[in-house]
C-alpha cells in the first residue's frame, strides 16, 4: 500500500466511525441480575440476509456491536443453560422487536436471560418414604402423551426434571420391582390413565415443586426368550412409552428384561455390524399381560427400501438426491429425521418407520403407497418393515401443486412488510404434519406467496408475534382457514394479528 | 442382656419356641419401613439358628425362633444397616436375649446417609451446567469415594455419604470454548489447600460452591483394534483420579481432559471360551494426543496354592478373592470362580487375596512378573494381567491362633465384637480393616488361620470396623504373634462412657 492510498484508507475509516452507529449492552440472569459472560449475542440486518454475526459478552457481561451502517436490526443471545433470548421479545419464542438506528445513533439494551422451567417431587412408598432409583418420565401432553426425558430418583426418592421449555406437560412414575413388592406405571397424580393424568403447567424460571407419587402396587412380568446368536451377539431391546430397556443375555443367546409392567412393547434385537456378513436384526410386537419366557426372534437381514416417484399419470419422475426424509416410529421416544438417499435404496432397521417428502415449490405428494390409510400424502407416512423384506415406497406427485397468495395489512388498512405468513395444513393429522410448518415473508408491498401445497384445507396467519405459532395458538388468534384444489391459484388478503 | 447365661436356661432354652416381635422405622421421620430384610443371627455357642425374614407394609416384623441369644439386624436401600441396641450409626448391636416365656418387642431405627450439597458457578456467581462433581475422602492419596452431575441451574448433590471428612472437586470440562480444569472447593488445585467438608450421619450439608478455574484441556482419541478375532465389539475405559468413562466403540475421542495421569483399557470378547482379549496403556497426558491401541488374546491365569491339597482349589476350601485397581480406586472385591486352577481375569492392574483358611496362612505370593518379598502377604498382592502367566500362593499350615474371654467388671460378656488388627500390614492392603468375631455364650473369643507378625487386639459394642486411628485411640492391647503358637489374651470390655 502507497502513501496516498494508506492515507485515504484511514480517512475512509475515521468517516466511518464518526456516522457509525452502535448497539451495546449487558447480558444478565433474570432471576438475579447477575452478568453473564462468555453468552453468545447475536445480530441481524433486516436489510439482507447476510449471515448472522455474533460476539460474546465479557466478563461483565458486556457486549458491544460497533461501526454499523444506519439500519434496522434484530439482536438475540444464548448460553448454555439458560433459554435462548430475542432483545424486545413479547414472550418465550416471540421474534425480537426490531432496533432501527440512525446513522450515529447508540443503542443501550439490557438483556435479561430467564432459565428453563422444571419439574421436581419424590416418589414414596405406602410409608411415605421415599424410594430411591424410581424412574420419573416427563411426557408431552398430547395424546397419545409422548416421553421426552427420564431421571431417577436419589436415596431420598427425590426427582427433578430440568431444562423443560415453557408448556403443558404430564409426569409419570415408571415400573419398579423389588424383591417383594413392585410398583405399576403410574401418572401425576396417583392414576394409570394417561388420561386422568395433570396437566403441570411449566413457566421459565419456574419450578414446580411437590409433584409427588404414591405409585399403586401390582405384578411386573417376566420377559425372556432366546435368539440365534450365531451372527454374534445382538443387543436385545424392548421399548414401549415408559422407555426402552435392554435385556441382559448370556453366551447362548437366553435374554431376560427386568420385569415389566403390563402393556405393548416392540422388541428389537441388532446386531453388531461386521466386515464380512451384512447387518442382522429381528423386530416383533408384544403384548404383556402375564410372564412371557418363550419369545424366540427369528433374526434376518436388515430390511431395504426403494423409492419410486410417479405422476398422477403414472409416468416415473426423477426426483433429486435430498428429497426423502425418514424418522423412526419407536413408542419410547421420536427418532431423529434423517435425509436418505432417494435412488438404489437404503437399509433400515426393522419397526416401524415414517416416510416423508421435503416440501418443495415444485411438487407435492398426494398419494403414498403401501399406506394403510386415506388422506393427504403430503406428511409423514407410515409404514412396518419387517426384518429381510424388500420395500417399495411409492410416491404419487401433483406436479402442479397450488399456490396461496395475499396481501398482509395491519388494523389501519396499511400493508405490512416483512411479516411472517404461517400455512398450517390443517386437515392433515397433527403427528403426521412435517416440523417446521410452512411460512413466507411479506414484500416491501406487504405481499407473500407460498407454492407446493397439496389440494386441502390450511389456516393461515400473519405476525410478528410468534416465531412458530402452535395449533392452540393458531386457533387463539383466529387464524383464516381455506381450501383450495390442485393446481389452484388462491387468494387470500390477511390482517396482522398483534397480541395485546 | 451381656453377662453369661445360666447353662440351664440354655438348656431349656433349645428344647422350645420363642416369640420375637418387632418394628423397623426411618429415624428422622418414624415412618414404619416396609420391606425391610431382618435377620436374626445367633451368637456362637447360645443354642439359636439364624433366622431371616421381612416386615410387612406396616414395618412390623414377627418371628419364632429358638430361645437363645441374637444379634438383630435389619437392612433396606438406601439406608445404613442397622442392629438392635446400636448406640451411635457406626456402633455395634447388642445382643438380644430371647426366652420362651416373654414375648419382647423391639425397635430399630434406621439412619440414612449424608449429602453433600451445592452449586459449581462462574467469576459472577451464576450457576454453570453440566460440571462433574467428585467427592474425596479426605486421606493421602485422596479415595473418590462418589459422583454426581450439576444440572442445567449448576446445582449438585452428591449422596450416600458416610461421615467423615472430604474434600469436593469439579471435574475438568469445556464449556463456551473455556477450558476449566479440575478445581477443589474453594478455588484450588491443591488437596492439601482444599476446603474440608465434615459431614455428619444424615446430614444434608448445604452450600458448597465450586468456582471451576480455567486452564488447558485436552483430546485423547483412542482406536482399538481387535485381532485375534477381529470386528468383536470392543469396550474403551478411561481411567483418571476423576473416574471411569466407557464407551461401547472401536474408536473414541476423549475431550476436556486436564493434565495428567491416565489408565486406558481396551477390552472385547474373543471366540474361545478360554481367553479374553484386550490392551492396557497407562500415559502422561500433555498435549493433544492418539493412541492406537491392539487387542492381543489374553488367556486365562492359572492359580497355584501351594501348601494345599491338590483339589483345593476347585472343592471350595480356597476362596480366593480379587479386585481391580486403576488411579479411580479398587473396583468391588470379587470372588474368582476357578475351573480346573483357571480363571479369565480382564487385562490390567488386579490385586489379589486367599480369604483365611482355618490353621493355614499366606506365606508367598509371586508370578506374573511379580515376586514380593514382603514381610506380610496375608492381605491384598498386586499382579498386572497381560498376555498370559500364572500366579502361585503359597499357603503354610503353621498358622498361629488367639484367644481369649472379654469381661465388663469381672463378668464375661456374651455377644461382644473383638477387632484385631494386622499393625505390621498396610492398611490399603488388608482385605478388612481388622478382622472381626463375637464373643459366644461364655464370653470367649477366637481367632485362627493368623500369619505371624504384630497385631492389636479390642473388645467392644463401640464400633463395626474400627481404622488404625480408632484402635490406637481406644488403646487396643498390641502384642507380637509368633508363627504356629497360640496365644491366649483375656480382654476387658471397652466401653466409651
Amino acid at each position: 500500500m502507497n502513501q496516498f492510498m494508506q492515507r485515504a484508507f484511514l480517512t475512509t475509516l475515521a468517516a466511518a466511525t464518526l456516522h457509525a452507529a452502535a448497539i451495546r449492552g449487558t447480558v444478565v440472569e433474570n432471576q438475579t441480575g447477575y452478568p453473564l459472560a462468555r453468552a453468545t449475542v447475536m445480530i441481524e440486518t433486516m436489510q439482507n440476509s447476510s449471515d448472522p454475526k455474533s460476539v460474546r459478552t465479557n466478563l461483565s457481561g458486556i457486549f458491544e456491536f460497533a461501526g454499523l451502517p444506519a439500519g434496522t436490526y434484530r439482536i438475540s443471545a444464548a448460553k448454555a443453560g439458560f433459554a435462548p433470548v430475542a432483545y424486545g421479545q413479547k414472550r418465550w419464542f416471540s421474534p425480537g422487536m426490531p432496533i432501527a438506528l440512525a446513522a450515529d445513533d447508540t443503542a443501550d439494551l439490557t438483556i435479561r436471560m430467564p432459565r428453563y422451567g422444571g419439574i421436581s417431587g419424590a416418589v414414596f412408598d405406602e410409608n411415605d418414604v421415599g424410594l430411591p432409583e424410581h424412574e420419573v418420565g416427563v411426557y408431552t401432553s398430547t395424546r397419545p402423551p409422548r416421553l421426552l426425558a427420564h431421571a431417577p430418583t436419589d436415596d431420598r426418592g427425590v426427582y427433578r426434571l430440568g431444562s423443560l421449555r415453557p408448556g403443558k406437560y404430564r409426569i409419570r412414575s415408571l415400573a419398579k420391582s423389588y424383591d417383594d413388592e413392585s410398583y405399576l406405571p403410574t401418572f401425576y397424580r396417583d392414576s394409570p390413565l394417561a388420561d386422568e393424568a395433570h396437566a403441570i403447567e411449566v413457566k421459565l424460571d419456574e419450578e414446580v415443586e411437590h409433584m409427588d407419587f404414591h405409585p399403586a402396587t401390582g405384578r411386573l412380568f417376566t420377559v425372556s426368550g432366546r435368539i440365534n446368536t450365531r451372527q454374534g451377539s445382538p443387543v436385545v431391546t424392548l421399548s414401549s412409552d415408559t422407555g426402552i430397556s435392554m435385556a441382559t443375555i448370556d453366551g447362548n443367546g437366553n435374554f431376560t428384561f427386568k420385569p415389566m409392567a403390563p402393556g405393548q412393547y416392540e422388541l428389537l434385537a441388532v446386531y453388531t455390524p461386521d466386515r464380512a456378513r451384512s447387518r442382522w436384526a429381528a423386530f416383533q410386537t408384544i403384548t404383556v399381560d402375564r410372564d412371557i419366557s418363550d419369545l424366540y426372534p427369528n433374526p434376518s437381514s436388515l430390511p431395504t427400501v426403494q423409492f419410486a416417484f410417479v405422476d398422477t399419470a403414472g409416468r416415473p419422475v426423477t426426483m433429486p438426491e435430498g428429497s426423502v426424509m425418514v424418522r423412526r416410529k419407536d413408542p419410547a421416544a421420536e427418532g431423529n429425521v434423517e435425509v436418505v438417499k432417494t435412488s438404489g435404496g437404503i437399509t433400515l432397521l426393522p419397526g416401524r418407520w415414517e416416510v416423508a417428502l421435503k416440501p418443495a415449490a415444485t411438487q407435492c405428494a398426494v398419494g403414498f403407497e403401501p399406506a394403510d390409510f386415506a388422506g393427504r400424502a403430503d406428511g409423514w407416512n407410515e409404514i412396518l418393515l419387517s426384518p429381510g423384506a424388500r420395500t417399495i415406497a411409492r410416491f404419487v406427485l401433483s406436479l402442479t401443486p397450488a399456490t396461496i397468495g395475499g396481501t398482509v395489512k395491519n388494523a389501519n388498512g396499511d400493508a405490512v412488510a416483512g411479516v411472517p405468513v404461517f400455512v398450517e395444513p390443517y386437515d392433515l393429522d397433527p403427528r403426521k404434519r412435517i416440523e417446521p410448518m410452512r411460512w413466507a415473508s411479506t414484500d416491501a408491498a406487504g405481499h407473500y406467496q407460498i407454492g407446493g401445497l397439496a389440494a386441502g384445507v390450511y389456516r393461515l396467519l400473519a405476525s410478528f408475534d410468534y416465531q412458530m405459532p402452535e395449533s392452540a395458538q393458531m386457533e387463539a388468534a383466529n387464524a383464516k382457514t381455506i381450501r383450495v384444489e390442485d393446481g389452484a391459484r388462491a387468494t387470500l388478503d390477511l390482517e396482522e394479528f398483534v397480541i395485546h | 442382656m451381656r453377662k453369661a447365661l445360666p447353662l440351664l436356661l440354655l438348656l431349656a432354652a433349645a428344647l422350645h419356641a420363642a416369640t420375637l416381635r418387632g418394628t423397623v422405622v426411618e429415624n428422622l421421620t418414624g415412618h414404619p419401613l416396609a420391606h425391610t430384610s431382618v435377620l436374626l443371627e445367633p451368637v456362637p455357642g447360645s443354642g439359636g439358628g439364624r433366622v431371616t425374614g421381612r416386615t410387612n407394609r406396616y414395618g412390623l416384623f414377627e418371628f419364632t425362633a429358638r430361645p437363645g441369644v441374637y444379634i438383630v439386624q435389619a437392612t433396606r436401600v438406601p439406608f445404613l444397616t442397622a442392629y438392635y441396641g446400636q448406640k451411635r450409626w457406626n456402633s455395634a448391636g447388642m445382643p438380644l436375649t430371647v426366652t420362651e416365656s416373654d414375648t419382647q418387642f423391639v425397635t430399630i431405627r434406621m439412619m440414612r446417609f449424608a449429602a453433600i450439597n451445592g452449586t459449581v458457578v462462574d467469576e459472577n456467581d451464576v450457576g454453570q451446567p453440566g460440571f462433574g462433581v467428585a467427592a474425596y475422602k479426605n486421606i493421602r492419596p485422596l479415595q473418590l469415594i462418589a459422583n454426581a452431575t450439576a444440572d442445567e441451574r449448576g446445582v449438585y448433590r452428591i449422596y450416600g455419604l458416610l461421615p467423615g471428612d472430604y474434600v469436593v472437586r469439579s471435574v475438568g470440562k469445556e464449556l463456551e470454548r473455556v477450558g476449566y480444569r479440575p478445581t477443589f472447593a474453594r478455588e484450588t488445585d491443591v488437596a492439601d489447600q482444599a476446603h474440608q467438608v465434615d459431614v455428619d450421619i444424615e446430614e444434608e450439608l448445604r452450600g458448597i460452591k465450586l468456582r471451576p478455574l480455567p486452564g488447558q484441556l485436552f483430546t485423547l482419541t483412542v482406536t482399538a483394534t481387535p485381532t485375534d478375532p477381529p470386528d468383536e465389539p470392543v469396550t474403551i475405559t478411561l481411567v483418571s483420579e476423576m473416574g471411569r468413562q466407557v464407551f461401547k466403540s472401536p474408536s473414541h475421542t476423549f475431550t476436556g481432559l486436564p493434565r495428567g495421569e491416565y489408565e486406558i483399557f481396551a477390552e472385547a470378547p474373543t471366540d474361545s471360551a478360554s481367553a479374553t482379549q484386550g490392551a492396557y496403556e497407562r500415559i502422561h497426558l500433555e498435549k493433544d494426543s492418539q493412541i492406537g491401541m491392539i487387542l492381543r488374546q489374553i488367556p486365562a491365569v492359572t492359580f497355584q496354592f501351594d501348601g494345599l491339597p491338590t483339589r483345593a482349589a476347585d472343592d471350595g476350601t480356597v476362596k480366593l478373592l480379587g479386585r481391580r485397581k486403576d488411579l479411580a480406586g479398587a473396583h468391588d472385591t470379587q470372588v474368582i470362580a476357578l475351573t480346573e486352577h483357571r480363571a479369565i481375569l480382564a487385562v490390567g492392574p488386579w490385586e489379589f487375596a486367599v480369604a483365611p483358611i482355618e490353621g493355614y496362612y499366606v506365606a508367598g505370593f509371586s508370578g506374573m512378573g511379580v515376586y514380593r518379598p514382603d514381610k506380610r502377604l496375608d492381605g491384598w498382592n498386586a499382579a498386572m494381567v497381560m498376555y498370559g502367566g500364572s500366579i502361585r500362593f503359597s499357603l503354610s499350615s503353621s498358622a498361629a491362633s488367639l484367644h481369649g474371654t472379654v469381661s465388663e467388671t469381672g463378668d464375661s460378656v456374651v455377644g461382644a465384637p473383638v477387632f484385631l488388627e494386622p499393625v505390621d500390614l498396610e492398611p490399603a492392603r488388608r482385605i478388612t480393616d481388622t478382622y472381626v468375631t463375637i464373643t459366644d455364650v461364655h464370653g470367649q473369643y477366637h481367632f485362627g488361620s493368623l500369619a505371624p507378625g504384630r497385631y492389636r487386639v479390642l473388645g467392644s459394642f463401640e464400633y463395626q470396623m474400627p481404622d488404625s486411628a480408632t484402635m490406637a485411640a481406644a488403646h487396643a492391647k498390641e502384642l507380637q504373634i509368633d508363627v504356629h503358637t497360640d496365644t491366649g489374651l483375656d480382654l476387658d470390655l471397652y466401653v466409651i462412657r
